[in-house]
C-alpha cells in the first residue's frame, strides 16, 4: 500500500532503478510516473489516454476492467504513454517491488518510444492534445446533444483504424483538389515520350494539342486510392457539418498516435521486459532487494511471461527474440544450435567473456530496436533457434464430431514465420481504399478491400455499413472477394444489396 | 531539483473527484438498459430465465450483440500459432460447438458481449406496459398488501439516514429560540432529524387467474414451451404487481383437471382434446370460489385451437355465459402456426365482445406482444 513513507521507499527505489538503467546505456524520454487508484488505472486503460473524450466503449471496458478487478482475475500492471515527457502509472496498492519491477520495465518502453524509427512522426503531446479535443467534444454535446454526438462518434469510431499512418497531415480541401487537378491534368496531356519536341514530330500540332472537350474525362475524386479512410470521408463527404468533422479528424489524430504501438507491441513489451529482468536481476546483485521482495518480482515476471497454447504472449515472445539476439551476437548458443547455423550457413560468433554492458549483444539489442516493426522484426530476425527454444507450432482448427479440435500442425519454423509475418500485414486490418467519391455519377462512396487472400467477416460489413452511411450520407459500396469471387455490397440507407 | 531536469521523476495526485471512469461506465449501463429494452421479445423466452425462480436474487446473463461497436475485420482464421509441447497432430484443446465456420446466428471467436442483470430487474422492463384489464374495486373483498414508503421525518438518530437539510434547518430554529441569532452552530442530537419509513396498507383489488391448458397430444413440445414462457411470465408478472391475486390452473385433453402450479406447467400427458372440458371445470370453480361480484376474474386458454369437431360451439356457449356473468376478460391464446384454428374461428365469429380476447402466439417472438395484448391495463370500464 502507498503510505507516505512507502512512497519515499518507491522515490528511492526509482533512483537506483534509473541509475542501472544508465549504466545499461537506457536512453529514454524523461519519464513521470504517477500512482493512482484502482479506478483510475481502469479508467486509463479503458480509454488508452487520461482526460480522452468519453464514449460508452470505454465505459464498457472499463467496467470489465473493474469486474475482473474485484473477482480478483487481473490486474493492469502498467499503463505508459508515449509523449515527451512520457507518463507512467503506478496502481497504489501494488507491492513496492511489483512497482519497482514496473518501473524497470517503463523505462525499456520510454527508451524504445524515444528511439524506434515508427515513433519518430508521432506528436509528443498528445495527452494535452486529447483534453483539448475532448472538450470540444463535450461542448458539442452541450450545443448539439448527447444523442447525435454519441451517433456521430460510433460511425467515426467503427473505421477509426482505416488510417494511413504514412501521412500524417493532409491537405485542406481546396489545396487537395488543385493538387490533384494540377496533376491530372498533366497525366492528361498526350504522352508521347518526347514532351517538349512533339512539334518536331510528323503528327500535326492542331490535332493533338491538349485534349478535345468530348475526350476529357472528368477527374477521378480521388486521383489516386486513398487508404484514409477517416481523412477523406472528414474533408470530402457532401453533407457534413464543421463539427462533425472536426470529430473525424480527433478520431483521425489519436487514430495516428496508436498506430505504431499497435505496429510494434512486440517489440515494445519484449523490449520492456527483457530490460526490466536485466535491471531487477542487477538490483538483487547489488543487494538491494531482500529474499522475500526477490522471490516476489519473480513471481510476477514469470506470470507475465508465460507461453500461451493458442497464439502469442507478446512479452513472452519479445523477450526471447531479445535473449536469443543477445545470446546469438554474444556467442552464447548451445551445441546444437551453433551447428544449425553452420549448416544454414549463417555467421557464429565467438563467446564474448567480459561484462555485458558494452557487450555485442547489449549493442545489438539496442540497435535492433530502433530499426524494425514487429513483422520486420520477425522477418529479419526470427529463425529456428527461437522457435525451438520457445517450443512453437502452426496450430489448425478441426470440426469433428460436433466438436471443435485444434491441432498441433507444424513446427517448422519457417511456416511459423511465414504465418505471424501474413497476420501482421496492414497490421492485421484489411486494406481498405477509396476509389471513387462519385461513383454512378450521384456522389456514391466506393470503397475496395485490396484481397490478399484472407476475406472479410461479413457479418461485421453488414453492422459498419449504417456508421459509413451516416458518415458519407450517400450511397456507399464495398467491393471485396468472397469465395475467390469479386462481389460488391452496397447500402442505400435502408438495406444492402449484393451484385457480382 | 526542478522536475524538467530530472529524467525520471514520481508523484501522487488526488483523484478523488474525477469521475470520468464510473460516467463511461454509467452511459454504458444505460444503453445495456435500452438494449435490452429494444429486445426484450428475445430475450425472455430464454430457457435459464424460464426456469428460474423468480424469487431467488439471481442474475440471468444475456447476450446483447448490439452493444459491440462493429469494425470492418477479416473472418477469424482456422489456424494461428502457440508455444507449448506435443507433437504434430496432437490434440491441445477441445471444445464442443462447431469448427471455427459460422456458427448459426453468432459469429464465432468475435466478442459476444453478455450482460447480468438481476431477474427482479428484467422481469421489472417486461412489466412496465403490463396490467390488469377492466379491473374493478370489488364490494365483498378487500385484500391487503404491506407498503413501505419512505417519506417520514422523525427525530430519531440513525446516521445512514440523517436528513442534512432538516438537521441543520432545526439547529438554526433552537438557536434563533435560544440565542436570538438563526444560525448554525453547536449541532446537538435532539437537532437530528432522520429519514424513515412507515408501513402503509394498501387496498388491492381482489383478482383471480385462471389458466386452462390444453396438454392433449396435439400439442407438441414448441406449441408447450411457447405454453409455458408466456403462463411463466404472466405468473411473475402477477405475483410482482398484484401478490394477492389468487391462481386456478387447470389442464385438458378430453378431460378437464385442476392442478397446482408446478404441475400445470409440467404435464404432458396428453390424449385426444375436448376444450370444452376445461371451460365447464372453470365455470364450476368460478361459481364456487371466485364469484365475479368479489373477485376480477381473468380467464385464459392456452391451445393450438385444434378441437374435437363438435366441440367449438359449446365453447364459445361457455364463454359467452362467463362474459355474462362478468368476468372481467376471456383470452383465447392460440400458440404455434397462424393459421386459422378451428377453435378460434368459431370463437371470434360468434363472440364480438370487447371483454374477449383472440390472442395467436406463432413463435418466441410474439409472446411479448401477447403478453401485452391480454395485459392491456389501457382497457377498462368506461367511467
Amino acid at each position: 500500500m502507498a503510505t507516505p513513507e512507502s512512497f519515499g521507499r518507491l522515490e528511492q527505489r526509482l533512483g537506483q532503478v534509473w541509475e542501472i538503467a544508465q549504466h545499461f546505456n537506457l536512453d529514454p524520454f524523461p519519464t513521470h510516473f504517477e500512482i493512482i487508484p484502482p479506478e483510475i488505472m481502469h479508467e486509463i486503460g479503458s480509454t488508452g489516454l487520461p482526460e480522452r473524450f468519453s464514449h460508452w466503449t470505454h465505459g464498457k471496458t472499463y467496467r470489465q476492467l473493474q469486474t475482473r478487478y474485484n473477482y480478483g482475475l487481473s490486474v493492469i500492471y502498467e499503463v505508459v504513454i508515449n509523449s515527451d515527457p512520457a507518463l507512467a502509472f503506478l496502481l497504489e496498492n501494488n507491492f513496492d517491488v511489483e512497482n519497482t519491477t514496473i518501473m524497470a520495465h517503463v523505462l525499456g518502453h520510454t527508451d524504445f518510444f524515444k528511439h524506434n524509427y515508427h515513433f519518430k512522426k508521432t506528436r509528443k503531446d498528445l495527452p494535452h492534445a486529447a483534453a483539448i479535443s475532448a472538450a470540444r467534444i463535450r461542448d458539442y454535446e452541450f450545443k448539439y446533444g448527447r444523442e447525435p454526438v454519441e451517433q456521430f462518434l460510433d460511425a467515426a469510431l467503427s473505421i477509426a483504424e482505416h488510417i494511413d499512418p504514412f501521412q500524417a497531415t493532409r491537405l485542406p480541401k481546396e489545396d487537395q483538389l488543385a493538387k490533384w487537378k494540377a496533376e491530372y491534368e498533366e497525366g492528361q496531356k498526350p504522352k508521347t515520350g518526347m514532351g517538349e519536341f512533339d512539334d518536331l514530330f510528323e503528327k500535326s500540332p492542331s490535332k493533338d494539342a491538349g485534349i478535345t472537350k468530348e475526350e476529357h474525362q472528368p477527374m477521378p475524386i480521388p486521383l489516386q486510392p486513398e487508404k484514409d479512410l477517416v481523412g477523406f470521408i472528414a474533408d470530402f463527404a457532401p453533407y457534413l457539418e464543421d463539427w462533425q468533422k472536426d470529430i473525424l479528424h480527433i478520431v483521425r489524430m489519436e487514430s495516428s498516435y496508436f498506430h505504431p504501438q499497435g505496429r510494434t507491441k512486440i517489440m515494445n513489451e519484449g523490449y520492456a521486459t527483457y530490460w526490466h529482468k536485466i535491471i531487477m536481476r542487477e538490483m538483487s546483485d547489488k543487494g538491494f532487494l531482500d529474499q522475500e521482495e526477490q522471490i516476489k518480482w519473480i513471481a510476477m515476471h514469470t506470470g507475465v511471461i508465460t507461453p500461451t497454447l493458442k497464439g502469442l504472449n507478446p512479452y513472452y515472445f519479445g523477450m526471447k527474440m531479445f535473449d536469443f539476439i543477445e545470446d546469438y551476437h554474444n556467442g552464447n548458443l548451445e551445441d546444437a544450435e551453433k551447428r544449425w547455423l553452420d549448416k544454414e550457413k549463417l555467421p557464429v560468433f565467438p563467446k564474448y567473456k567480459g561484462e555485458y554492458v558494452g557487450s555485442p549483444g547489449n549493442k545489438m539489442v539496442r540497435e535492433i530496436m530502433k530499426g524494425d516493426d514487429d513483422q520486420s522484426f520477425i522477418r529479419n530476425y526470427f529463425n529456428k533457434i527461437p522457435a525451438d527454444r520457445m517450443g512453437m507450432y502452426v496450430y489448425e482448427e478441426l470440426a469433428e464430431a460436433g466438436q471443435k479440435l485444434t491441432i498441433i500442425a507444424d513446427r517448422g519454423w519457417e511456416r511459423i514465420r511465414e504465418r505471424l509475418v501474413a497476420s501482421m500485414n496492414n497490421d492485421g486490418n484489411p486494406y481498405l481504399v477509396v476509389t471513387d467519391a462519385n461513383h454512378n455519377r450521384n456522389q456514391s462512396l466506393y470503397i475496395k478491400h485490396l484481397y490478399e487472400g484472407r476475406e472479410l467477416e461479413l457479418k461485421y460489413l453488414e453492422k459498419t455499413f449504417p456508421h459509413l452511411h451516416t458518415l458519407w450520407g450517400r450511397p456507399v459500396y464495398v467491393e471485396t472477394v468472397v469465395g475467390g469471387n469479386r462481389v460488391i455490397f452496397s447500402y442505400d440507407g435502408k438495406q444492402i444489396s449484393q451484385t457480382a | 531539483m526542478p522536475y524538467i531536469e530530472q529524467r525520471v521523476f514520481i508523484s501522487r495526485e488526488d483523484y478523488s473527484l474525477r469521475r470520468s471512469g464510473p460516467k463511461n461506465a454509467a452511459r454504458h449501463d444505460e444503453k445495456v438498459k435500452d438494449a435490452i429494452k429494444g429486445n426484450l421479445d428475445q430475450i425472455i423466452f430464454d430457457g435459464a430465465i424460464i426456469t428460474a425462480d423468480p424469487k431467488s436474487k439471481k442474475r440471468v446473463r444475456i447476450p446483447l450483440r448490439s452493444l459491440i461497436l462493429p469494425h470492418i475485420i477479416h473472418k477469424e482464421s482456422k489456424d494461428g500459432v502457440g508455444s507449448g509441447p506435443g507433437d504434430v497432430g496432437d490434440v491441445i484443446s477441445t471444445e464442443p460447438g462447431q469448427g471455427s465456420g459460422q456458427g448459426a446466428g453468432q459469429t464465432p471467436g468475435q466478442e459476444t458481449y453478455e450482460t447480468e442483470i438481476l431477474l427482479e430487474d428484467l422481469q421489472a422492463l417486461v412489466f412496465a406496459d403490463l396490467g390488469l384489464p377492466f379491473l374493478k374495486p370489488k364490494q365483498h373483498q378487500q385484500l391487503e398488501t404491506d407498503t413501505i414508503l419512505f417519506d417520514d421525518v422523525r427525530a430519531k438518530k440513525t446516521p445512514g439516514n440523517l436528513d442534512i437539510f432538516r438537521t441543520l434547518t432545526e439547529n438554526m430554529k433552537r438557536n434563533a429560540i435560544e440565542g436570538g441569532e438563526a444560525r448554525i452552530f453547536g449541532i446537538r442530537p435532539e437537532d437530528y432529524r432522520v429519514r424513515t419509513w412507515r408501513n402503509e396498507v394498501r387496498q388491492e383489488n381482489a383478482a383471480a387467474v385462471i389458466f386452462k391448458r390444453d396438454f392433449s397430444g396435439s400439442m407438441g413440445p414448441v406449441e408447450t414451451y411457447l405454453v409455458q414462457a408466456f403462463g411463466w411470465w404472466t405468473v411473475a408478472f402477477l405475483r410482482s404487481k398484484y401478490p394477492k391475486v389468487e391462481t386456478a390452473f387447470i389442464v385438458h385433453d378430453t378431460q378437464a383437471y385442476e392442478v397446482s402450479e408446478s404441475d400445470y406447467f409440467r404435464r404432458n400427458d396428453g390424449g385426444g382434446t375436448t376444450c370444452s372440458s376445461a371451460y365447464v371445470l372453470e365455470r364450476e370453480i368460478i361459481d364456487k370460489r371466485f364469484s365475479p361480484d368479489r373477485y376480477n376474474v381473468y380467464s385464459l386458454h392456452f391451445s393450438d385451437g385444434d378441437n374435437w369437431n363438435n366441440d367449438d360451439q359449446k365453447c364459445v356457449g361457455l364463454v359467452r355465459e362467463m362474459l355474462g356473468l362478468g368476468v372481467a376478460q376471456v383470452g383465447f391464446i392460440q400458440v404455434a402456426s397462424s393459421s386459422n384454428s378451428s377453435l378460434r374461428t368459431a370463437l371470434t365469429a360468434g363472440i364480438q365482445h370487447d371483454r374477449f380476447a383472440a390472442i395467436v402466439v406463432p413463435d418466441k417472438k410474439a409472446v411479448l406482444p401477447g403478453l401485452k395484448a391480454y395485459f392491456n391495463a389501457q382497457k377498462q370500464f368506461a367511467a
